[in-house]
């Protein structure tokens, strides 16, 4: 354990001023949602016709990380790989956090949040927006079930001997704490159900997702077949690219045993996943151009060459060309260049939502002048504390699984701990 | 029974009349407009001519505005009326997406018309509004069940708009329909919309 790279201390005392910096962040970002709360969305840029903006991109980008990550942990989970297991548990809680702030960009784009509960209360089912509603809760519920089973028999192994954590252990495990060979093989079998349950749900989280823009016939660039697949694909790339960067801070953070080769392998299922990607973005793009109705080729002139031109070629280099070239180059294929690779992909795909969401707004239409739309710092504020509650989340929930140990425990000599079947050190 | 509306583009004489009083029965708040009346072009130099759109919500027979609202918060009178209940609307301004004649407003801060003061008027009117919710036309429900027509043809100075029933063959909208080749907007969609223009 000790030759990992970029080993932490002892405890978790260096993440003390990160999560002191991201509280600070979501304080700010609470600050400035009570102007939003109490003035209404008049702070935001949104104006006729750009009624839908950061926040709904943010929404789509974050479901879809959310479903590409679980897409990874049913992978390990079918394959039952044990040396994969950590990932599984890192993918699960990445995916839980994402989906928590997927809602919560829905609750901050509401003109009336008060009234949250209308949805449920008066649902009317011919409405896309609530089978997502539908789809999000379920897959939350799914998302905890996979994350409790793998990561149950973890966390009450952190607490043999250390009755001081034996309280927070019985909570976390409603209780569960068997460990014996009956119970572990029981976890399996279930996980692996769950598993192969969550790969259909996942596609339809992302699907209704797309379905949400795209079975709307009033917006030519949204209506399209194709948003759909395109949208699983985009999904799966920031998925599997947000997973290469969770592993890479969480093997740092919570010091889990996980080796090089992991990462390397995801960076090939990253690299095979964004030709999918580029293709179906091409053939969208072939077909309206050859072929479209005026207003539909309109959208996408908005995209190729008028004001989103800039996003949309920032996209297609920095977010598809490099990360390619830098995941199948072999003199790139090393953990860092991967997580540069990674962090690229991520940020092209948010790219992505916003040139798929906003463009076929911002045309204006044949009755409509549209004075355009550009975030406000408000905005901007209220996304980045968003993300710092979601970071929060995702450290809080990674440190509750894998507890730092205690400075007798690190004296242990390396090769006893290493041969645990979970590869973690036995606590 | 299904109300309706013809408007003939020969006599509109684009005065925005129709725009003002709408604005005035309805005290809608700025930015807030249920009728708009556009101005567009058509034929080539020297056959051209400037013809004035009066546009607000068309009260389709199969809105998409109401198949997408989440919380049913949008419905339809069963005299064709497509109306909002504005107590229901959580704001996802989904409906404003889904329209395909961009006739939605929302209303997203307080704002009046003269900054830091609010006129008599004002105070009146605005309790019919609130922050935070999408609003449109629904034909002065309030006037029809007076016993009025909407504000919009009451007030019309070349009398170009035409109110009545749809569904009645012999009404005087389906006979203007009829005579003069009544069209809708989009008719492609699908949507079936309540107003129909007579060409100009």
């Amino acid at each position: 354990m000790a030759n990992l790279p970029g080993g932490f201390g002892q405890s978790y005392r260096e993440t003390f001023w990160v999560e002191t910096g991201l509280i600070l962040l979501i304080a700010w970002g609470l600050y400035t949602y009570s102007l939003q709360f109490f003035n209404g969305l008049g702070v935001t840029g949104l104006n006729k016709p750009v009624f839908w903006g950061l926040y709904i991109a943010n929404f789509i980008f974050c479901v879809g990380l959310s479903a590409g990550g679980i897409a990874v942990s049913a992978l390990v989970h079918i394959l039952n790989k044990e040396e994969m297991k950590p990932i599984a548990i890192i993918a699960e809680i990445l995916s839980i956090s994402f989906l928590i702030l997927a809602a919560l960009f829905i609750i901050l784009d509401m003109g009336q949040p008060t009234r949250l509960l209308y949805v449920i209360w008066n649902a009317n089912f011919s409405s896309p927006l609530l089978w997502d509603v539908t789809v999000i809760n379920s897959y939350l519920i799914l998302c905890s079930a996979l994350l409790f089973f793998s990561a149950r028999a973890q966390v009450v192994k952190s607490a043999l001997g250390h009755p001081g954590r034996l309280f927070i252990v019985r909570f976390l495990t409603l209780g569960y704490t068997d460990l014996s060979e009956a119970s572990l093989k029981r976890d399996r079998r279930v996980l692996k159900t769950l598993a192969i349950v969550s790969v259909p749900a996942a596609v339809a989280l992302h699907s209704v997702t797309a379905w949400i823009l795209g079975l709307v016939k009033g917006q030519p660039g949204w209506n399209t077949p194709i948003l759909a697949p395109l949208f699983i694909s985009s999904a799966l790339a920031s998925g599997l690219a947000g997973v290469i960067v969770a592993v890479w801070a969480a093997r740092k953070l919570f010091r889990i045993d996980i080796g090089d080769k992991i990462i390397l392998q995801l960076g090939t299922f990253l690299f095979l996943s964004i030709p999918v990607l580029a293709y179906l973005l091409f053939t969208e793009f072939l077909t309206v151009g050859y072929s479209g109705s005026p207003t539909h080729i309109q959208v996408l002139d908005e995209i190729l060459w008028g004001r989103f031109s800039r996003i949309f070629w920032f996209d297609t280099i920095v977010g598809i060309l490099i990360p390619f070239v830098l995941l199948g180059l072999p003199w790139t294929r090393t953990p860092g260049w991967i997580v540069v690779a990674s962090l690229l992909v991520i940020v092209g795909v948010f790219a992505e939502r916003t040139y798929l969401l906003l463009p076929s707004l911002m045309r204006g239409g044949p009755f409509d002048v549209t004075t355009g739309y550009s975030p406000t710092t408000i905005e901007w504020t209220i996304m980045a504390a968003a993300y710092a509650f979601g970071l929060l989340l995702f450290l809080l929930v990674g440190k509750l699984i894998f507890p730092r140990k205690t400075e007798q425990e690190h004296a242990v000599p390396a090769p006893a701990r290493e041969q645990t079947r979970w590869g973690f050190q036995r606590g | 029974m299904r109300y309706g509306m013809v408007i003939d583009l020969k006599k509109c004489i684009g005065c925005t009349g129709c725009a003002l009083v709408c604005k005035t029965e309805n005290a809608t708040p700025p930015g807030i407009l249920w009728l708009r009346v556009v101005k567009q072009e058509s034929g080539k130099y020297p056959q051209v001519r400037r013809v004035s759109v009066p546009l607000q919500c068309m009260h389709c027979a199969e809105p998409p505005c109401l198949e997408v609202c989440p919380t049913g918060a949008t419905f339809q009178h069963p005299n064709g009326i497509v109306d909002i209940d504005a107590e229901q609307c959580v704001g996802c301004r989904y409906c404003m997406m889904a329209c395909p004649y961009d006739q939605r407003f929302f209303l997203s801060a307080e704002r009046t018309y003269f900054p830091g003061h609010t006129t008599p008027f004002e105070q009146a009117g605005y309790q019919r509004h609130q922050a935070g919710v999408v609003s449109k036309c629904n034909f002065c429900t309030p006037r029809l069940n007076r016993g009025l027509e909407p504000a919009c043809v009451a007030n019309c100075m070349s009398r170009a708009r035409t109110f009545g029933d749809l569904d009645e063959p012999n009404s005087e909208v389906s006979k203007l329909i009829r005579d003069r080749g009544g069209y809708q907007l989009y008719p492609e969609l699908g949507t079936n919309p309540s107003i129909y223009y007579l060409p100009p």
